[in-house]
């Protein structure tokens, strides 16, 4: 394997995801005590959700733009991708019947980026004020955005069994919606349950 | 002193900001390092691919158009003369025009090419995709017309059903002939009708579509292959008697 091939790119840009996940599960409480000191905000269940769903939405957002970047490059003729005879993301990416959001006509790189962003001002907004009033329907909406993207998820994996080629930067950024799934869901639980302002 | 706060201030607007501020940076970086190139079928667009099976005269065959590609081709880089390019020509062999117009294709497809001592260009690879135009009287094409077509054969019906597929002008091919008979590759491609032609370029960029253009195929690829990039890469070309 190559020092900066594609898959070891993908590894560096997963790292704050699995971080992310780390601190949102039940492991967050026990993993997170070493570093408290340095971060207070980790000591609590709060502090936790949101750093953690800070971490993943910035990797989902980093691996979307890097689809975007992977699709260009493909357009002008150069591939990117380590060839596998499965895993190849210049095949599903670089496939001009299912790259595009069905008759929004964007690419689903676009689409990453545009959602991702839209995370980052939710999870962030909460993190700077999480005490505002707002923050009860802001994390709803999160959670609602972020399960619509099942939709998007079970098409392009569709789209991947059509093409018999799997995109491991289209399912890191799977993954990272599944967790912000969770993520949210997390908060909302929280929130009703009073705790979120006792923290 | 009291410090007073902005009741009406937002998290959520300087936030927004933030956040637009990162996506705006991000899209930068992407455009200042790429140089993305539509996929389209005008010229200086890349060429959507066309996959399928082909008939080659033994058999039906996978297809992939981008397997003739060259990516790394550029006029200054790369051998010109040593790169090939494709001809494409969408056809429906029940078209009266296509019909009728066939031969000129054929010995295109044995002219340009370095086998031809008259020629001194690159290898041009000749390829013709066949659908079947449904909804016209009299085409109703198949994979056994597409090959009786191809090969000169006889036994089918071309021409809108009015003359046997062997008695069409010209030789029988050596090149490929795509299956399009459900007209996937052609809508792809935006082929409003047949014949319509394109010239792609070593690496994948459509150089030439006849129906941007009043030339005649033969001629764009003396404009474009001839005189653009093997007379401008080998000027003693002209000097040695305007060829």
């Amino acid at each position: 394997m190559e020092l900066f091939d594609s898959n070891t790119i993908l590894a560096v840009m997963v790292i704050p995801m699995v971080l992310g996940f780390l601190l949102i599960s039940p492991m967050g409480e026990s993993l997170s005590a070493s570093m408290s000191d340095k971060f207070p905000s980790l000591k609590t269940l709060r502090g936790r959700l949101l750093m953690g769903s800070l971490l993943i939405a910035l990797s989902g957002f980093i691996i979307s733009s890097m689809t975007l970047w992977i699709s260009n490059t493909i357009s002008e003729g150069a591939g990117f991708c380590a060839v596998n005879s499965i895993f190849s993301c210049d095949d599903v990416i670089g496939n001009d019947d299912y790259n595009k959001v069905p008759m929004i006509g964007i690419s689903w790189a676009w689409l990453g980026i545009i959602v991702y962003t839209f995370f980052l001002w939710i999870l962030m907004s909460i993190n700077k004020e999480p005490n505002a009033e707002w923050v009860g329907s802001n994390i709803k909406l999160g959670f609602m955005a972020s399960t619509a993207g099942i939709f998007a998820i079970i098409w392009l994996m569709y789209a991947e069994y059509q093409m018999g080629k799997i995109c491991p930067y289209c399912t890191a950024a799977h993954m990272g919606n599944l967790l912000l799934i969770y993520g949210f869901w997390q908060m909302g639980k929280l929130y009703d349950s009073g705790e979120w302002h006792k923290q | 002193m009291k410090i007073k706060y902005d009741v009406n201030g937002d998290a959520r607007i300087d936030t927004g900001l933030t956040v637009i501020a990162i996506f705006i940076a991000t899209i930068m970086v992407i455009s200042l390092t790429t140089s993305p190139i539509i996929t389209g079928t005008k010229e200086g667009d890349r060429a959507p691919n066309i996959t399928g099976k082909a008939y080659n005269g033994s058999g039906w065959e996978d297809f992939d158009l981008q397997a003739y590609y060259d990516y790394d081709w550029s006029l200054e880089n790369n051998n010109t003369t040593g790169s090939q390019w494709v001809m494409i020509e969408f056809l429906d062999t029940d078209c009266p025009y296509c019909f009728n117009s066939i031969a000129e294709y054929q010995e295109g497809s044995q002219y340009f090419t370095p086998e031809n001592p008259n020629w001194d260009g690159p290898h041009i690879n000749f390829i013709a995709s066949a659908a079947e135009l449904t909804g016209l009287k009299g085409h109703d094409s198949s994979r056994e017309e597409i090959m009786a077509f191809r090969d000169k054969t006889t036994g089918e019906m071309c021409n809108s059903g009015n003359d046997d597929c062997s008695t069409r002008e010209g030789a029988a091919f050596a090149i490929p002939f795509v299956d399009d008979l459900d007209k996937s590759n052609m809508n792809k491609w935006d082929v409003g009708g047949t014949p319509t032609y394109f010239l792609i370029r070593p690496d994948g960029i459509v150089a030439w579509a006849s129906h941007e253009s009043d030339e005649t195929f033969p001629q764009a690829i003396y404009r474009i292959v001839y005189d653009e990039y093997i007379v401008a890469l080998h000027p003693q070309i002209n000097a040695q008697g305007g060829e």
